[in-house]
């Protein structure tokens, strides 16, 4: 039966994209032959499985705790290769290596802040979130500044961020596809990016975070079995003498010394460096506060297994960027950055083209079956990073937006009627402080831990399952928005989104959570302050920059009202955020709650009533 | 939640903690265990709806001899947790430490003299203040930031040092070292090496300075909140 279905799924699928391929034009790029039919049986194969795993993985529970964070019951070695399939995504592992492939040294100066971000990831945000968290970023926080405003802005900021990231992924998933297919038509640019959105919409709705999590694992590991795979028959060829890879890469580059030194890609004058620093100050500090990074913190049951998933996702990343460096000096040293610049200006096709050239050349079987089984490993990859970024946004906005900021808005006369109502406790909260003598010891004193969070927290039952349905709407709402956006941008170069992206994260989410978590004065207008003021910059130096107008690349080619002269806003914005974090918490009339403050910060450091 | 427990005790009155547990037990019960769903793995130290014989006549120690029995149903990992501290917690009153010295010997505790002691209600907030006053809480966080405080900075400086380093010393970094190696190259694989030996250092000493302790106070808090 099954088998059946699956041969009937395959043919269809494949006479679908036969057709598109057919109807399009023969590929202009890639070095011709037939080898990328191949290649789309092998994305059908990608589609089938992750159906599959979605369709069986989806059916073992429906709570917000299933649907949020996967039953809390993935091991740390699994969540560690989640981690890393959530971080590495296209523009990883087919973009890193490509930039290495074109500019030698300067692509491996900008993989570094990828991998040194985890740091601050594992020392600073890990295991404190894991135990002071449920879901989100924005709980943490909420447990000791309950405000809904606080969580409005921190779900907010989660969903700007995920919501650009995504938009990247995606018009890079369209382009990306198209010349892995071996097509360059606008339709299978078009549809790719339809298809992509479809399928994430499909696992975030029916699979939600344990389907997620499957995906990100099955794609770390194809991704990491493919590197390895490559790295070693590229180290056989050199017969390990790495020295002479980078000779011979050097010799091919058409750059020759130069292409081993700094500055042949940020090297252009003084804000071209500074626009670097900018965007390693982003990448540096910006993974910490990407949410759907932190969600997959939830999906441990202990901040010690959090610590040690995020220690397999350090060694897993750290790994991947010492073989992307070695593929991108092979990609140079075998097939030449002239005809890698050829096939793509951006180098995104590098890793691809070493395949081919690896497993034995065009035409050979060898290279046909590599080439098809790297593209898939870079479809693989697209599609789980856009389920990952699809289910923390839509987590984002269920859990913090709609039931913890608007579902929980207080309602007075509601409020001594339904004594009984899940977020009646929370209402008479914020009607001030003088009545939380009244509210809060009974409940808090009779259920100790829990009723803390159930004061915060809506009620469970009803209120979550009603929750999990808005998130499941969520989902389909950002995963279409994000489809529409793109579509439109997707003849836009849109490269420097993945920077913002790490921007904006770095300004608006990762103060505010550092603040709270050591802080003791922080209050509820120093985390607004700081949500809003790494936020706002971060989106108003980007619409005031380069990349928007004033230059031949940018959004808006015929217009120029830029003054601000970088890319990326991070050296401005990261600043910002926390010096308005500052400013908010010693000029707030209210002084910090200390109560709140042991609660979290015994909370954190113990795991006492951890979720 | 047990909200009926507002109005019980009255207004600036010692709030009896064993009593509302038990009063509150029937009104717990259906809402109280899905906040802690025992299948998350996530061992809360039990739903607060467990001690049901609790009653408010009832003497300390079955209480206490039902608090122990809700230990083995959280997961192997907790049963060497040594450290049972008792800390008497030196700055806060007396009625605040009282929680601390609950697990091993709870006293039956006259609800005049706690009333003179404290105008509100002993409640989680009272725990998580007297817990993070505790020595055995200081010590944690004291590892903890003394560790993660230098360390965050020196591989963040180190980091933007090596960006900016290109820009600032470009003839050093296109400095010679071996064959095609050059001083920018050996930086770069150093920050790799800095990046897995930091990790290595961290969970080290994560592991060896604060894992246990923080196991230990874990458990310690949630027999007090219960």
């Amino acid at each position: 039966m099954t088998s059946v279905m699956t041969t009937l799924m395959t043919g269809a699928v494949r006479n679908t994209v036969t057709t598109v391929l057919t109807t399009a034009t023969p590929p202009p790029v890639a070095p011709a032959g037939d080898h990328h039919s191949l290649a789309i049986a092998l994305f059908a194969v990608v589609v089938l499985v992750t159906l599959g795993i979605t369709l069986w993985v989806g059916r073992q529970g429906n709570a917000a705790e299933d649907f949020y964070a996967g039953g809390r019951d993935f091991t740390p070695l699994q969540n560690g290769f989640a981690l890393s399939g959530d971080y590495l995504s296209a523009a990883s592992f087919l973009g890193v290596a490509g930039l290495i492939a074109l500019y030698g040294y300067d692509g491996v100066l900008y993989s570094i802040g990828f991998l040194v971000a985890w740091l601050v990831v594992l020392m600073l945000v890990a295991e404190l979130v894991r135990n002071a968290g449920r879901y989100t970023l924005a709980d943490v926080l909420a447990l000791r500044l309950r405000r809904r405003k606080v969580r409005a802005a921190a779900g907010g900021a989660s969903v700007v961020v995920t919501l650009l990231y995504l938009v990247a992924q995606m018009v890079g998933a369209g382009s990306l596809v198209a010349l892995l297919l071996g097509t360059d038509s606008p339709h299978a640019r078009t549809w790719t990016i339809i298809a992509v959105g479809a399928l994430m919409i499909v696992y975030v709705t029916i699979g939600g975070m344990r389907a997620t999590t499957w995906i990100q694992i099955i794609k770390a590991f194809l991704l990491t079995a493919g590197s390895v795979l490559l790295t070693v028959l590229l180290v056989v060829r050199f017969h390990g003498d790495l020295g002479e890879l980078m000779r011979q890469a050097a010799q091919h580059s058409g750059a020759g010394r130069r292409y081993l030194e700094p500055g042949l890609k940020y090297g252009h004058g003084f804000t071209s460096r500074m626009d670097f620093f900018s965007l390693g100050l982003a990448l540096v500090l910006g993974t910490a506060g990407l949410p759907h990074i932190l969600s997959r913190f939830y999906t441990v049951p202990t901040a010690r297994a959090a610590r040690r998933s995020t220690m397999w996702a350090i060694g897993l990343v750290g790994g991947f960027y010492l073989m992307a460096i070695v593929l991108g000096l092979g990609a140079t040293a075998l097939v030449g950055s002239a005809e890698v610049r050829h096939a793509n200006p951006a180098g995104n096709t590098a890793v691809p083209l070493l395949a081919l050239v690896l497993g034995g050349g065009n035409g050979s079987t060898g290279g046909v079956v590599l080439f098809a089984l790297i593209s898939a490993i870079a479809f693989a990859t697209i599609l789980a990073v856009v389920a990952g970024l699809t289910l923390a946004s839509s987590a984002a906005f269920a859990h913090d937006i709609w039931a913890g900021a608007w579902r929980n808005r207080p309602r007075r006369a509601r409020a001594g009627a339904h004594a009984r109502a899940g977020a009646r406790v929370r209402a008479l909260r914020e009607r001030g402080r003088g009545r939380r003598a009244e509210a809060v010891p009974a409940s808090r004193s009779a259920a100790g831990v829990t009723a803390a969070r159930a004061a915060e927290e809506p009620g469970p039952g009803a209120g979550e399952q009603q929750e999990v349905v808005v998130a499941r709407i969520a989902a389909a709402g950002i995963g279409a928005a994000a489809i529409v956006i793109s579509l439109y941008a997707q003849q836009l170069n849109v490269a420097f989104l993945v920077g913002l992206a790490f921007a904006v994260a770095a300004s608006a989410n990762l103060p505010v959570l550092l603040y709270s978590l050591f802080w003791s004065r922080f209050t509820v207008r120093g985390a607004v302050c700081s949500v809003y003021g790494g936020l706002v910059p971060a989106i108003v130096l980007v619409f005031f920059s380069p990349v928007v107008s004033g230059s031949k690349v940018a959004l808006f080619p015929g217009v120029d009202f830029h003054w601000f002269p970088l890319e990326n806003p991070g050296i401005v914005s990261i600043p910002l955020g926390f010096l308005a974090g500052w400013i908010g918490t010693v000029t707030s009339p209210e002084p910090a709650d200390p109560d709140r403050f042991a609660e979290l910060e015994v909370r954190a450091l113990t795991g006492a009533g951890a979720a | 939640m047990p909200q009926q427990q507002t109005s019980s005790p009255g207004q600036g009155q010692r709030f009896d903690w064993w009593a509302a547990a038990a009063a509150a037990t029937p009104v717990d019960t259906p809402s109280g265990p899905p906040l802690d769903t025992p299948s998350g793995g996530a061992p809360l130290g039990g739903p607060p709806g467990v001690p049901s014989d609790g009653t408010p006549g009832v003497p300390a120690e079955p209480a206490a001899a039902h608090r122990r029995r809700a230990v083995p149903a959280q997961p192997a990992a907790a049963r060497p947790a040594p450290a049972r501290t008792e800390q008497p917690a030196p700055a806060e009153p007396a009625a605040v430490a009282a929680p601390l010295d609950r697990p091993v010997a709870p006293p039956v505790r006259p609800a005049a003299e706690a009333a003179a002691a404290v105008p509100e209600a002993v409640d989680s907030t009272e725990v998580y203040r007297a817990v993070q006053a505790s020595a055995a809480f200081q010590d944690i966080r004291r590892s903890y930031r003394s560790f993660v405080f230098p360390v965050t900075g020196a591989f963040l400086g180190w980091y933007l040092m090596y960006v900016a380093a290109q820009a600032a010393a470009p003839g050093l970094m296109r400095t010679r070292v071996a064959g095609p190696f050059n001083v920018a190259w050996l930086l770069g694989l150093l920050q790799f090496a800095s990046t897995f030996l930091l990790t290595w250092l961290y969970a080290r000493n994560a592991r060896t300075k604060r894992d246990r302790a923080a196991l230990g106070l874990r458990w310690d808090t949630q027999d007090q909140l219960r």
